[in-house]
């Protein structure tokens, strides 16, 4: 009897068991590497009819994919290393059922890189696209995002330094090292920029050239509204501003000829009430290297006063960044976002933070250290 | 049954011994038999016309059965027993040649003893297990000779004593009047001396195997190590174990299993040290053994498991008396079995499955790194290709998208899914493996490198697997042997294909569910109250010195805490450096000066 209560129980809590892992998976959905398209990257751009969208799927072709792991049970083969599907809908997901009718495998998101945003897209198609590619399961939150106002095609062009131009974008805003400016921005940033009242939405703009991608600009937003191109100066500036300058250089011919290099910075953003009036305050620090001076040893009042010149260069550049920003009436640099994290209920009192952020009142601190030992990176 | 079949004589045999005070009325039905088995022989002897070679095999049988039971009729008295020698020396020669001595390696001889005395006496050895010069030389040549001993003393009762104490030269001499055990000691290459009139037989040590040399270790290699392993011959290995530990406390306590094999087992242990329950227990678990034979130490690891069912060996077998020294002078026991060159080490942990003598013979640095090793070449085997399958089938979105683009492109155009890719890896390894096993050395060599390279090429060549697929199994099957004991890489190779399953059902999830399942079962396991997992579960810092990594020998001065030892102190004077800093300089110029 008892014998046969204990296998009783034994079955029952391994059917009981088997019954869990079965159900608790959420594995029965998923698919062979062998049945999927990976889609690299996609771009989103107004379709003509109007009010819907394209979405364009940049997807490794088995040709590309044999020559790029260099070992193919099949063979090698020829052809083009990605090709892209065009998908046309009002929503996402209808261009994606559209684009993948024109494939047999099942179009997979999982492994997406890289996307792309037009900046001829609608506001409202914008934040319908956000919206929506937060939801998709399958999409990883962490491909690299861009603006653009070339084609996705010509974007996609073949770059030379990498088989697959997503992996060259992705590579290239994942590497801190690799850049001038660190303008690299992740959808789940993008996302955040948009939903976060007062802060403004600022996406690297990508315009091929025949030398390859160029990466030297940005698109400003307000909310999600495409305002305007920062130039690459502006751009440096926006850069200094924001903390995410890495290998600039600074020439003094004046001052002994004083070549500073490698300006690493970074910038803090503080905004408050003092004496009943909103005051934002940005303050840089940046670290450099004495690559070159006329003399033969620099002494001490000579860096001091490098240093000063060059603390003065970088406030200078970001005056003229906030000063243009409050002009178009972005708030690239968060300074809404910071009084909505240190005073909420003073933020909760603005309605609208677009209407304050041009008569705000910046000041600017900006320091600099001078390594007199060469730091390259 | 045929009444006088060999199973039948056998049958009534055994009932004849058994029974201690036969009745006189076996004397007269023993005659009826004997005169029946005469009247059925003649009657075999006229029949024609039948098949001659089974006729003449009936009418051998019925000859010898026949010899036996004149034999025993001769020796029956109703005041004695069947199994007791009766001091009858032609009545024990009777039934000597009428029984074992129906066997050619039984040597029966007559001989009588002392020149004068001439006192009757039969000898019988088993040839070839045997020493024959001992025999010659120091027994029957003495025997006959020795004529002094036998006129001074007349008692036939206490003959047995004067040639025990005056006549015979052997070294180890014992007496028994049990027919039963005399056999027993007959079969085991002893040599038995029947005197006449003397109720008591003397058994004279004179075995002497046909013994294999000792030879290298081949399943435990070792770089540096002692190279020499046990051979079949127990008292070999109770040898090689004494030269090695010389202390009087090293204690081997015999037991003898297999009603027919009556093999001897050793149970070493060491007094003073080893635990004695744990010796005990040992014992008593051996002690219920019921078996008719005993062919290989093996078939007792069943008993002195405590799950025998698990996957997980819980009884450690070595070739090694360095090992099995070592593991003694730790606080273990170790069993020996006769005609097994494997001693068995009792109790055992998961992590003494990993080390190796050869860990002790090289620096703590050396050592740590192999024991990682072995651990990371475990993880790689075993984990692999259930990954693989885990992220190409069900979760490919956790793998680098730079990796996943190698991935996909090495299996663009393969027909079969990475399940399917494994399996059929596995099986040509482990095909290829069983062959190399079985066929000899020389071809099995040629066969592992040519199978690997040949099969290796051909299939990716024929598109059937990836290049991918080659490396994964490739590391798989190293990986999966790393561990130094043999036995435990059979656990790991079946749980393989459990994970293999679980991976491709459930992917990731599936994995840390089979191995959360497998670490629940080691942690379960328990064998002669140590648990699998010590020290890592109960934790135990002290003794997880000698784990994964080997510590310096200075700090390595405790035994292990799991195994309870009587004396947990195994060196105390590491600290102490009597002469760190020896002046050669100063001899020398005293020498000079001098």
């Amino acid at each position: 009897m008892g014998n046969r209560r204990r296998w009783w129980r034994i079955t029952v809590v391994a059917v009981m068991t088997a019954l869990l892992t079965w159900s608790l998976t959420g594995c029965w959905d998923d698919k062979s590497l062998d049945t999927r398209t990976l889609v690299l990257a996609m771009g989103f751009y107004p379709a003509r009819q109007p009010g819907q969208i394209a979405v364009y799927f940049a997807i490794p072709t088995p040709a590309g994919l044999t020559s790029d792991s260099g070992s193919s049970s099949s063979g090698g083969a020829s052809g083009p290393p990605i090709i892209i599907l065009k998908g046309v809908g009002h929503s996402i997901g209808q261009a994606f059922s559209a684009a993948q009718a024109s494939t047999n495998r099942d179009l997979y998101l999982g492994h997406t890189i890289f996307l792309l945003f037009s900046t001829k897209l609608s506001p409202k198609a914008l934040r319908r696209l956000v919206n929506a590619l937060d939801r998709i399961g399958t999409l990883d939150k962490t491909p690299f995002v861009a603006a653009t106002s070339a084609p996705f095609a010509s974007v996609m062009g073949t770059i030379p330094q990498e088989h697959f131009p997503p992996l060259y974008y992705e590579e290239l805003f994942s590497c801190t090292t690799c850049q001038q400016l660190m303008l690299g921005v992740r959808f789940w940033e993008m996302s955040d920029r948009l939903w976060t009242p007062g802060v403004d939405l600022v996406l690297p703009l990508l315009r091929p050239t025949k030398q390859g991608p160029a990466v030297d600009e940005v698109a400003l937003y307000r909310g999600t509204r495409y305002v305007m191109t920062l130039t690459p100066k502006e751009t440096a500036a926006y850069a200094i501003a924001a903390g995410l300058s890495r290998k600039t250089s600074i020439f003094f011919p004046r001052l002994w000829d004083t070549n500073l290099d490698f300006v690493a910075d970074k910038a803090h953003v503080a905004t408050r009430i003092m004496h009943g009036r909103l005051q934002a305050t940005l303050a840089i620090h940046a670290t450099a290297t004495l690559e070159s001076i006329a003399t033969p040893t620099e002494t001490a009042a000579q860096v001091a006063a490098i240093s000063q010149k060059a603390a003065a260069l970088l406030a200078d550049q970001a005056v003229s960044f906030v000063r243009l920003s409050q002009r178009h009436d972005v708030d690239a640099l968060g300074f809404g976002r910071s009084l909505a994290w240190s005073a909420p209920a003073i933020f909760s009192r603005y309605r609208h933070w677009h209407q304050i952020y041009p008569h705000l009142n910046v000041s600017v601190r900006a320091a600099i250290t001078i390594n007199r030992l060469g730091d390259v990176r | 049954m045929w009444p006088w079949s060999r199973q039948t004589r056998l049958n009534k045999t055994s009932q004849q011994s058994d029974a201690q005070k036969p009745g006189p009325h076996i004397k007269a039905g023993a005659a009826r038999l004997t005169h029946s088995l005469n009247d059925t022989q003649s009657v075999l002897r006229s029949i024609s016309g039948v098949d001659t070679a089974l006729l003449k095999q009936l009418i051998s049988q019925t000859s010898a059965l026949n010899q036996e039971l004149n034999a025993l009729t001769q020796e029956l008295n109703p005041h004695t027993s069947l199994d007791q020698f009766t001091g009858d020396i032609e009545a024990v020669y009777q039934r000597l040649q009428s029984g074992v001595g129906q066997s050619p390696d039984i040597i029966i001889r007559r001989f009588l003893m002392g020149d004068k005395a001439k006192i009757p006496a039969v000898l019988t050895f088993v040839d070839g297990l045997t020493d024959t010069q001992m025999i010659d030389q120091d027994t029957i040549m003495l025997a006959q000779q020795y004529d002094h001993a036998f006129t001074r003393h007349h008692d036939p009762q206490t003959i047995h004593q004067v040639v025990h104490d005056l006549v015979t030269a052997s070294g180890h001499v014992t007496t028994e009047t049990s027919w039963n055990k005399l056999m027993v000691k007959l079969m085991g290459g002893n040599t038995i001396l029947f005197l006449s009139g003397s109720s008591t037989a003397l058994v004279i040590d004179t075995v002497k195997y046909r013994a294999r040399s000792l030879t290298t270790p081949t399943t435990e290699r070792s770089v540096l190590g002692p190279q020499e392993a046990f051979n079949e011959v127990v008292l070999t290995q109770m040898n090689l174990l004494r030269m090695r530990i010389k202390s009087p406390n090293l204690r081997f306590d015999s037991l003898t299993i297999g009603e027919m094999s009556h093999t001897t087992v050793i149970v070493a242990h060491i007094e003073g040290l080893t635990n004695p329950e744990l010796v005990a227990a040992v014992k008593r678990k051996l002690s219920v053994a019921k078996m008719a034979t005993l062919n290989i130490g093996q078939e007792l690891t069943p008993l002195l498991a405590s799950r025998y069912h698990s996957l997980f060996p819980q009884v450690r077998r070595t070739e090694r008396p360095d090992v099995v020294a070592r593991e003694l002078t730790m606080g273990k026991v170790a069993i020996l079995v006769d005609n097994t060159p494997f001693a068995m080490v009792v109790p055992n942990t998961l992590a003494d499955f990993y080390q190796t003598l050869e860990d002790y013979t090289m620096s703590f640095w050396g050592a740590s790194l192999e024991r990682l090793v072995r651990f990371l070449g475990l993880i790689l085997g075993l984990l692999l290709p259930p990954l693989y399958i885990a992220l190409t089938s069900v979760n490919p979105e956790l793998l680098p998208t730079k990796l996943v683009i190698t991935i996909a492109g090495s299996r663009v155009g393969l027909p079969l899914p990475p399940v399917m890719e494994v399996l059929t890896m596995w099986a040509i390894i482990e095909i290829l493996r069983e062959a190399s096993l079985r066929l000899p050395k020389e071809l099995s060599n040629t066969l592992g490198t040519v199978g690997a390279i040949v099969v290796g090429t051909a299939i990716v060549k024929a598109g059937i697997v990836s290049p991918l697929m080659i490396v994964i199994i490739t590391l798989t099957a190293l990986g999966l042997f790393t561990s130094p004991n043999y036995e435990m890489a059979t656990p790991w190779r079946v749980l393989f294909w459990f994970l293999i399953a679980l991976s491709y059902l459930f992917g990731l999830f599936g994995i840390i569910l089979g191995l959360l399942a497998i670490l629940a079962h080691l942690a379960s396991l328990e064998n002669f109250g140590v648990p699998y997992l010590s020290p890592f579960g109960p934790y135990r810092w002290r003794d997880l010195k000698d784990t994964f990594v080997r510590f310096p020998e200075s700090s390595l001065t405790k035994r292990p805490a799991y195994l309870q030892p009587l004396d947990v102190t195994q060196s105390s004077h590491w600290h102490v450096d009597p002469m760190p800093h020896p002046q050669l300089g100063q001899a020398q110029k005293e020498e000079q000066h001098g």
